[in-house]
């Protein structure tokens, strides 16, 4: 598999501020990657230097080319959703498709035209009197009319009802991926993600702090509910985590094999979740 | 080309409000004042021309008027109707340059539309966050900076115009306009057609750095552009009123207002405004637009790195 996009000792700084520090990571096509962080862990900086939207220090590539400098020709093969809040308020459906039939090279108004005539979305309506899961429904709509090889979704869903969300992530996988396309997601609502992903990617004080596929997550990373007369036992095993519960504690280890974990209580695998909570309270 | 039109085309759906309505609550009024000068003309004319009959009338009252009396009244009353016509070329009816639906108003109200619309064009999309959907697009910050310029000092103009063409047209109609009294000469045409674009064109260059001063606020107001527009001028005609005690830069700041093209244009209209701007104010059309160049320049910069407020 080719590498989409290819980051090495990527660094932003904002005055003293470290907003990503010296991360490196590699994003192949035809994956769903999604990029996890707590507030202020670097996300959206890391999304805006993908977009050559930010200077930034290191070596990055995106589809071969820098981002800041070609960020033009770049923009042809990379669609991006920021958050629900981006479209002008102003402008009518009609007329953001003229523009962007003209504007975008990729773009296939016939597409848009067809997904929006699934919706109650009138051609007529401005952006200011659609609700706000519609003009999400709207972007989505323009954004996967782009034959773009790259799609970058940064928070797609915040402030949507669960419908609209659910209806999103469908779409997306229905209309837009397939093997030669790429999603890098960030959000925060990580359950509703977790099928869809391919690859996972924590990020915490601007560094890479977990870089794996899927299926890696599965053999590296058990949760046993380990009985309390067992703890002790348990934590010889330096679990990354452990979380009070009735009658014990939840673990979650890495890179232990799960015969040896079965001893100390049921296992399963560790949902991406826990794990995220897992990683960011891990002091290693 | 079609990028161009198009993008021109979004300027305009964004900000229809303000570049037509304007000029169309300034034809409106002129409309409505040319009405009621005729009106008013009407009543004054039938007045006049009532009391002097009856003054005329009492003065050789009781009999019959002589011959000679009869061609005296004639003669006055033809001098009265000069009177009338010279009252009513004056007050509204022209040809461009002095009257109520005067085409060059219109500029000069456009170029406050310019104004006001160059103030939010590269601060609004930032406001609102928009500027990340537009910057999703492929399409560069020069392109950007420079469409929004052309917009509002040429786009804004242009539609301005054209409702002083329909302003014209309606009292043409109705009998108002100066076309109606002296039929459409060369010296008319050019004044309804050839000079107003003339006016745009020294205007756009003589204010080039007013509306680079004013897209530079645009792309870099963190808060209120019009304030980041007043503050450094008031700081600097205070350092240099008080240090310097000279007042060079404010006053090039307020000479290149594009207003003064129609001051000059009103003041003597047999000079080349043209050889009057590019010829004899050379150096300060230069450096004006050197001026305007750094403005631009730093627009774009603010656009590609500091676009969050």
């Amino acid at each position: 598999m080719t590498s989409i996009v290819s980051a090495k000792g990527l660094s932003k700084s904002y005055g003293q501020f470290k907003a990503l520090d010296n991360a490196s990571f590699e994003i192949e096509t035809g994956k769903i990657v999604g990029l996890i962080g707590p507030n202020g862990a670097g996300k959206t900086t890391a999304l805006r230097c993908l977009l050559g939207l930010a200077t930034f220090d290191g070596d990055l590539k995106v589809l071969g080319k820098n981002p800041h400098k070609q960020r033009i020709e770049l923009m042809k093969e990379v669609a991006y959703i920021a958050d629900t809040a981006v479209l002008p308020k102003w402008i009518t459906v009609t007329q953001l498709l003229d523009y962007l039939d003209v504007i975008h090279p990729n773009f296939s108004r016939e597409k848009a035209e067809s997904f929006l005539s699934q919706t109650d979305i009138r051609a007529t309506s401005r952006v200011q009197e659609l609700s706000k899961g519609m003009v999400t429904q709207l972007h989505l709509a323009t954004t996967i009319s782009i034959d773009a090889k790259l799609m970058v979704l940064d928070e797609p869903t915040l402030g949507l009802d669960i419908v609209y969300r659910k209806r999103f992530y469908e779409q997306l996988l229905n209309d837009y991926f397939d093997e030669e396309r790429t999603v890098l997601i960030t959000t925060h609502q990580v359950e509703e993600i977790e099928p869809l992903l391919t690859d996972l990617m924590f990020i915490k004080q601007g560094r890479i702090i977990l870089d794996t596929d899927m299926e890696s997550v599965a053999q590296r990373y058990t949760e046993v509910e380990v009985k309390a007369d067992l703890v002790d036992k348990a934590l010889a095993f330096n679990p990354i985590s452990q979380t009070r519960m009735l009658g014990g504690m939840v673990m979650v280890f890495e890179n232990t094999p799960r015969d040896t974990l079965k001893e100390l209580g049921p296992c399963r695998n560790t949902s991406v979740a826990d794990l995220f909570v897992a990683k960011m309270s891990d002091k290693s | 080309m079609q990028e161009l039109l198009i993008t021109l085309k979004r300027e305009y759906w964004e900000n229809r409000a303000v570049i037509v309505g304007l000029p169309l609550i300034v034809a409106t009024m002129a409309l409505i004042a040319a009405i009621g000068v005729e009106i008013i003309q009407d009543k004054i004319a039938d007045h006049s021309v009532s009391a002097f009959i009856q003054e005329r009338v009492e003065a050789n009252s009781p009999g019959e008027l002589s011959k000679s009396e009869l061609k005296e009244l004639n003669e006055d009353l033809k001098e009265l109707e000069m009177d009338l016509d010279d009252f009513s070329w004056n007050i509204g009816n022209d040809e461009p340059g002095n009257g109520i639906g005067d085409i060059y108003w219109f500029i000069g109200v456009s170029w406050l539309a310019s104004f006001y619309y160059l103030l939010g064009a590269l601060y609004n999309d930032r406001k609102d966050k928009s500027i990340l959907f537009w910057k999703s697009l492929p399409i560069s910050e020069r392109f950007n900076v420079a469409t929004k310029l052309g917009f509002g000092t040429v786009v804004v103009t242009t539609i301005s115009i054209m409702i002083g063409w329909a302003l014209t047209g309606v009292l043409f109609l109705f009998g108002l306009s100066g076309i109606g009294y002296f039929g459409l000469s060369p010296s008319s045409l050019y004044g309804y057609v050839v000079a107003p674009f003339e006016a745009v064109i020294i205007g756009l260059f003589w204010g080039a750095p007013v509306f680079a001063y004013l897209a530079w606020a645009s792309a870099a107001a963190k808060r209120s552009p019009f304030l980041l527009v007043i503050v450094p001028i008031v700081v600097l005609a205070f350092l240099e009123g008080v240090v310097f005690e000279n007042v060079e830069i404010i006053s090039f700041f307020f000479s290149h207002m594009p207003f003064a093209v129609l001051g000059h244009m009103n003041d003597d209209p047999s000079q080349s405004v043209f050889s009057m701007f590019f010829v004899e104010e050379a150096r300060r059309m230069f450096a004006g637009l050197i001026v305007a160049a750094g403005f631009i320049f730093a627009a774009i910069w603010y656009r590609d790195n500091k676009f969050e407020i």
